[in-house]
């Protein structure tokens, strides 16, 4: 399971970064969104998955499964959002303001020369 | 006391800032009494210094770092503490008259002040580091003192590569003394020099000399790094003869004879001093010939006498450390004192050019006295004390063709060099003396009518003056209370000098004679003389280079070549380099330490439903990379955020499960919401096959460094977890059953706020956008043009 | 884990189930119009809704109940949220 989850996760990565790779603004959104879910899946498989029940404590006593990355991975599924929130905004303002979505297309200002 | 000698100048400064107002244009004369009574407690430490019982301060600063505030008065300190402070008596009583009360006289006190404490810093700290530190004081004040009329093109010139220069060299000292620090496992200057030996065997010997030398060269401003010294002119004449002829510029042969016996007697150290010394001993002659300013002509002088100074210490026997510190005294004398006399010619006539003085003794016969006396002895005649110190600078070089050093017929390179370079300071002496204090009445053109200086200029001129005389008619007394401590403090043995005017016919007088008498023979022909060095070059010099790299912009040329190179605007190419960067980081430590270590015996099981999902989410991810709509690419995004809540389930989170499916149809809803404003394409036309085939490169090599490093991170665990505290103190601790919600809100409460904070941000963040409209300054500053 | 539903029974129910999803998949990613994409992925949340049961029953747990809730709720909103962008380009209706 770790080795498919491995492999899952470096194909998120690369579809991730392919899309950040490119231009188009609403495509680095989605990369980010992406990448984030590459993210989570990551932490999770970094506890040992799958040795033991929800970390709920019952009558019935051990093992669970790890907790600490559930917290970790909760954190970062709100902050993730509030991200990508953030990013569409950015990107619905620029293209906006700019007239453009492509990102070669905005490059600052020039600093004096 | 001693402490508190040294830094009641710094104390003092900080007083004056605030006392700068009330005063007004008086200051000079509280700031005068401050460098006096500095000078008479170090007047009344002669004797202790002498019997070997000097003063010391210890302090612990930084401890873990060696640092100590440790302060001790050798011989050797006591000669320079002297010199800073008396000599900065009396530039100090000479500043009140000679700058005008326009001037903003509370920073030239407070910067005279902050150089004098940090001067007194250098030469009295016991530890290398603390050296340093003042070190580089005394280069800051240095730079504000030079660029005190900040608005002259010229001064900003000096100060800046007065700064640049000496601050190199502070730089290559600090590096030297990390060295030294690291061999010797202290920085504790006695202790320095018990491991003496230590240091001397250390392969990193020749790279400390280099290092620390460069830092003596640059602060003494010696070949090829004199080029600072003249520009650093500009400075009001009371700051060039106390900074850059009395004291500062001595800092870097107070720091070769500190380090002497610590590094000393080498043949790399003696060479390399003795030959550089020399050269510039020789250039600085040459040049001051070709001068017409009179200041320059000091200024090439001191770079002249200071080579001669740094020669004689590379020479490193018991005679010439002596003739060395002796000299160094007689020549903060007499420059001094011409300095302050140039400043008072220029005072008088408005002008220092040489060409156009002439016969000034008629107007100033008190002032030209005096520079009869500066020329006289810094052309090495009898009776003034040049020429005790010109007759042992010749003896000591006289050794050095019988020293243990085999340099064959080149040896009396040494000899010839300074033969010629007291020849060429024996002309510019009589040039400065005869040229304009004599020789015919005064010219009519000069912009002020010549007259004698105000006594307030005059005394300190005078006294300084009259002390060439009076070292000159007791110089054993000196010698016995001052320069043989100071001797032995770099040659480790007191010497038995006897001075005296006549020692009968030997080598030195000889030599002194021929000086003289070629020195007259060229003088009679001047002119001509100063008409064919006009057009000799002034090459080699460091001053071309200097000017291509920081004036002239090279060096930020350079920089901005580099920069563009790589920094070109454009958001993708920075996220390859960082991305490139990471990968090069984690395979270079993935390799170097060997760490490839994938195991497969610990793993979860897989069920036949799983691949199933497995499959669906790497479908999903090729359709999102691959759409060319919008929407579709959206509805592929949340299959696979959903994908991920199940994989969630797959792994024992309900709780993440929860959350993200919330979040993925919250997502869903405002990519909907902001799909009316943005784009329907979801593809940049002009990306070319061989762009994308890169790009995709770089994701597939990240992508394989991910998976690689998610298969050794599970493979390899080296500590046990922390969460199983968490597991077991859940509930005895927080009283809640699921652990991860107590973890969230209890264990780590604060995170969860810094969370909620996030969350805060962004929502502002977004407001802020939203409602900042099209009304934007892009549009408005487009409508403008 | 529980002895109800054998487990075999339940791997086969989610491997149907996941082979349903992927046939959603494929008409997202085909689906001509954007309508078959929404109604296909209302389809997916009822597929995973259905997946989450069955290996809720598997672990013998209620935890993923709630999440099985949402799904229910959320789904229908987003559903309309969707038809809402296709018939009129905005997912807000707005006086104008």
């Amino acid at each position: 399971m770790e080795v498919m989850m491995s492999i899952l996760i470096g194909m998120l990565f690369a579809g991730g970064i392919y899309m950040v790779l490119s231009q188009t603004m609403l495509r680095i959104v989605f990369g980010t969104s992406l990448l984030s879910h590459a993210t989570l899946l990551l932490l999770i498989t970094m506890g040992e998955l799958k040795r033991g029940a929800a970390p709920i404590l019952t009558a019935a006593g051990g093992p669970y499964v790890d907790p600490l990355p559930q917290a970790l991975i909760l954190t970062a599924i709100v902050i993730g959002f509030g991200t990508t929130a953030f990013s569409i905004v950015l990107a619905y303002q620029a293209y906006q303001t700019l007239g453009t979505d492509n990102l070669e297309k905005c490059r600052g200002i020039d600093d004096e020369h | 006391m001693l402490l508190f000698a040294v830094l009641a100048p710094f104390v003092f400064a900080l007083l004056l800032i605030v006392l700068a107002k009330p005063i007004g244009n008086k200051i000079g004369y509280f700031a005068l009494p401050i460098p006096v009574m500095v000078f008479v407690y170090f007047l009344l430490q002669i004797p202790s210094a002498a019997r070997e019982h000097y003063p010391i301060y210890f302090a612990s600063w930084v401890p873990q770092m060696g640092i100590n505030l440790s302060l001790s008065l050798d011989g050797l300190s006591l000669l320079f503490a002297l010199l800073i402070s008396g000599i900065g008596s009396l530039v100090f009583w000479y500043s009140i008259t000679y700058l005008d009360a326009k001037e903003r006289l509370a920073n030239f006190y407070i910067f005279m002040l902050i150089f004098m404490g940090s001067m007194l810093g250098v030469v009295t700290a016991n530890n290398l580091l603390i050296i340093y530190l003042f070190w580089e004081l005394t280069s800051l004040s240095s730079f504000l003192l030079i660029g005190f009329w900040y608005d002259k093109e010229r001064s900003r010139y000096g100060a800046q590569k007065a700064l640049l220069i000496t601050v190199l060299g502070g730089f290559a000292t600090l590096a030297a003394f990390g060295l030294i620090g690291q061999i010797a496992g202290s920085y504790e200057l006695s202790d320095v020099i018990a491991k003496a030996a230590l240091i001397k065997n250390s392969p990193l010997y020749p790279g400390i000399v280099i290092l620390v030398l460069l830092g003596a060269f640059t602060k003494s401003a010696q070949y090829p790094f004199h080029i600072w010294l003249p520009d650093a002119m500009e400075a009001p004449t009371p700051v060039s003869c106390y900074l850059h002829s009395a004291t500062m510029v001595k800092a870097g042969i107070y720091l070769v004879a500190r380090m002497t016996p610590i590094l000393g007697s080498t043949m790399l150290w003696v060479l390399l001093i003795s030959i550089v010394g020399s050269v510039t001993l020789f250039w600085g002659g040459y040049m001051a010939l070709k001068q017409k300013d009179l200041k320059a002509v000091l200024a090439y002088s001191t770079v002249s006498q200071l080579g001669l100074v740094i020669a004689l210490f590379g020479y490193g026997s018991e005679a010439a450390v002596f003739a060395a510190v002796f000299h160094l005294l007689n020549h903060s004398v007499f420059k001094g004192s011409l300095f302050l006399v140039t400043g008072m010619v220029d005072h008088a006539t408005g002008t220092r050019d040489i060409t156009k003085l002439r016969g000034l003794s008629k107007a100033m016969p008190i002032t030209a006295t005096l520079a009869l006396f500066g020329t006289f002895a810094m052309a090495g005649l009898p009776p003034f004390n040049g020429f005790l110190s010109k007759e042992l600078f010749f003896a000591s070089s006289l050794e050095t063709i019988n020293s243990s050093f085999a340099l064959g017929i080149w040896s009396w390179a040494f000899p010839v060099l300074a033969v010629i370079g007291s020849i060429f300071t024996f002309i510019y002496c009589m040039m400065i003396f005869f040229r304009v204090f004599r020789g015919g009445p005064i010219p009519d053109d000069l912009p002020h009518h010549p007259h004698e200086p105000a006594k307030g200029m005059l005394i300190p001129t005078a006294l300084l003056a009259s002390m060439t005389l009076v070292i000159a008619f007791f110089p054993n007394l000196f010698a016995k209370w001052l320069l043989a401590p100071a001797a032995k403090a770099v040659s480790g043995s007191l010497p038995q000098i006897h001075i005296s005017f006549w020692h009968g016919l030997n080598m030195p007088l000889l030599m002194s004679a021929i000086v003289i008498g070629i020195g007259c023979l060229l003088y009679w022909r001047l002119d001509k003389i100063r008409i064919f060095l006009a057009a000799m070059p002034g090459r080699p010099s460091a001053n071309h280079f200097y000017d291509w790299l920081i004036p002239g912009g090279a060096l930020v040329r350079f920089g901005g070549r580099v920069g563009k190179t790589h920094m070109n605007g454009s958001l993708r190419d920075y996220l390859v380099y960082i991305l490139c960067f990471f990968m090069l980081l984690f395979w270079g430590t993935v390799i170097y330490k060997d760490i490839f270590i994938v195991r497969f015996d610990n793993l979860a099981p897989i069920g036949a439903f799983e691949i199933t999902w497995f499959v669906l989410v790497v479908t999903a991810i090729f359709t999102l990379v691959s759409s060319k709509k919008r929407v579709a690419g959206l509805f592929a995004l949340s299959a696979i955020g959903y994908s991920v809540s199940f994989f969630f389930v797959l792994f024992r989170a309900p709780d993440l499960t929860l959350t993200q499916l919330l979040v993925e149809t919250v997502s869903l809803v405002l990519f909907f919401l902001s799909f009316k404003y943005l784009p329907k394409d979801l593809i940049s036309s002009q990306l070319s096959k061989k762009y994308k085939l890169f790009n995709a490169l770089i994701s597939i090599a990240v992508g394989f460094s991910v998976t690689c490093a998610c298969l050794i991170a599970h493979s390899n665990k080296f500590y046990e977890p922390i969460s199983d505290y968490y597991v077991a103190s859940s509930k005895i601790l927080a009283g809640g059953n699921n652990i991860v919600n107590v973890i969230l809100v209890d264990f780590r409460g604060l995170d969860t706020l810094g969370e909620i904070s996030v969350i805060v941000i962004a929502a502002i963040g977004v407001s802020a956008l939203i409602s900042l409209g099209k009304k934007h300054l892009f549009k408005e500053d487009n409508k403008d043009e | 884990m529980t002895g109800i539903v054998p487990s075999l029974v339940l791997d086969i129910c989610l491997g149907i189930v996941s082979l349903a999803l992927l046939f959603c998949l494929y008409r997202i990613i085909v689906g001509p119009s954007a309508a078959d994409r929404a109604v296909a992925a209302d389809t997916m949340g009822v597929g995973v809704m259905a997946a989450i049961s069955l290996y809720s029953l598997r672990l013998g747990t209620t935890e993923y109940l709630s999440a099985v809730l949402v799904i229910a709720i959320l789904g229908f909103v987003g559903l309309v949220i969707v038809a809402k962008f296709i018939y009129g380009g905005d997912i807000i209706d707005r006086y104008r």
